[in-house]
């Protein structure tokens, strides 16, 4: 009962940084604050999604996995934006691409 | 750049050369058994294709050329980490307040920041966390100059730049303490 | 529990769907290129509430291997016009909007 609390808690919690970054994404005026908008947001918003799901978990691997879930999109995440910030910065935010 | 090397699984240490071959294929094939483990359950621990998986592992690290050790100080982790798992739950929040809050308070700005971390993994995982830190998002690395976005130019930026390298250089031995040479990873 | 997960990623599935919005409207290709960003995170969650949903423990798989292919994609993104990438020095920069307010903590 506690746990199911807990989780209800910390999705909606979660589910706040998800529209949160979303709300930046749409809103922030260029680029490079669209990518801070996205990459910090989703992941914390994830983190607490997780952290809410491990309280349902049946054991300690189903919590590892949830983990490793988690590590693994946020190095993806950081990457990604990394990438995206570079790209921009050397080709320039209009390139031809239509 | 390679997403940074920030395994749960834990990590042989960093002895000696000769040493290292063997404990270095005992740990992956923990590592490989805890992947597995994790992944599919305890009762497929003890399948055959899994002791194979696992072997297999372990003995791939026995034949193959071994790379550089990672070379990490295990004691400074925690520390690392929880650093880490606080910034960056204060980066999503901040972020999050700017991006809700109606008059949308960001001012952007460029800020460069010269870095004495050793290329290779301890710079590359300086510029992965950099980009979920408060307000800065890593952009370019020239050298060991980095270009990074901010997204308020009123914030104290250095401090907490200066503060991440401290953490990370505390968590890496120093290469050049080992050896003298250590070819740069091309950035 | 499960009708509560199940909104949950309905309200997920809305975020994305807004976030195409500017996805579809750019102006930037870098803008197009958050689209890895967004499906990466947000797919992964979406996912994960609903093997709870379905109770389908597979689907957490699913979201792992999601997650894995999230570096793949955001690289294929950055990396899909075949441009030969411009030599490292000097670097050019054309952001009409944050231009003016470069400011250069001058290092050391």
């Amino acid at each position: 009962m506690i746990a199911n609390t807990l989780t209800i808690i910390l999705i909606l919690v979660g589910l706040v940084f998800f529209a949160a970054g979303t709300a930046g994404l749409l809103r922030f005026p260029d680029v490079y604050s669209r990518l801070h908008a996205l990459t910090k947001a989703d992941n914390v918003g994830l983190g607490l999604v997780v952290l809410g799901l491990m309280f349902q978990a049946s054991g300690p691997a189903d919590i590892l996995k949830l983990l490793l879930i988690w590590v693994l999109v946020l190095a993806a995440g950081t990457t990604a934006a990394h990438m995206v910030a570079q790209r921009t910065w050397t080709h320039g935010e209009f390139e031809s691409d239509r | 750049m390679a997403p940074p090397s920030r395994s749960s699984q834990p990590r042989p240490g960093f002895p000696g050369r000769a040493r290292s071959r063997g404990r270095r294929a005992i740990g992956t094939a923990a590592a490989a058994a805890l992947l597995w483990w994790v992944l599919a359950g305890h009762q497929a621990l003890l399948e055959p294709l899994a002791v194979l998986a696992i072997v297999l592992a372990g003995s791939a690290s026995l034949l193959l050329p071994t790379g550089r050790p990672l070379p990490l100080r295990l004691r400074a982790l925690p520390g690392l980490l929880i650093f880490f798992l606080r910034n960056s739950f204060l980066g999503g929040l901040d972020v999050a307040r700017r991006a809700l809050d109606p008059r949308l308070p960001i001012r952007p700005a460029f800020v460069t920041y010269r870095t004495e971390l050793s290329h290779g993994p301890p710079l590359t995982l300086f510029m992965a966390v950099v980009s979920l830190l408060p307000g800065t998002l890593s952009i370019r690395l020239e050298g060991r100059l980095l270009t990074l976005h901010v997204l308020d130019r009123e914030a104290d930026t250095r401090a907490a730049l200066i503060a991440l390298e401290q953490r990370i250089r505390a968590a890496f031995h120093d290469p050049r303490e080992h050896r003298n040479k250590r070819s740069g990873e091309a950035p | 529990m499960s009708v509560f997960y199940l909104a949950a990623a309905l309200f997920l599935l809305g975020t994305i769907l807004l976030g195409l919005i500017r996805v579809l409207r750019g102006p930037g290709s870098g803008d197009r290129m958050l689209a890895a960003q967004l499906f990466g995170t947000t797919g992964v969650t979406i996912l994960l509430l609903l093997s709870m949903t379905l109770e389908e423990s597979a689907l957490i798989d699913v979201a792992l291997v999601f997650a894995l292919l999230a570096v793949v994609a955001a690289v294929a993104f950055v990396r899909q016009h075949g441009l030969p990438e411009p030599p490292d020095t000097p670097t050019h920069r054309r952001n009409p909007e944050s231009t003016e307010s470069r400011e250069s903590n001058d290092d050391r």
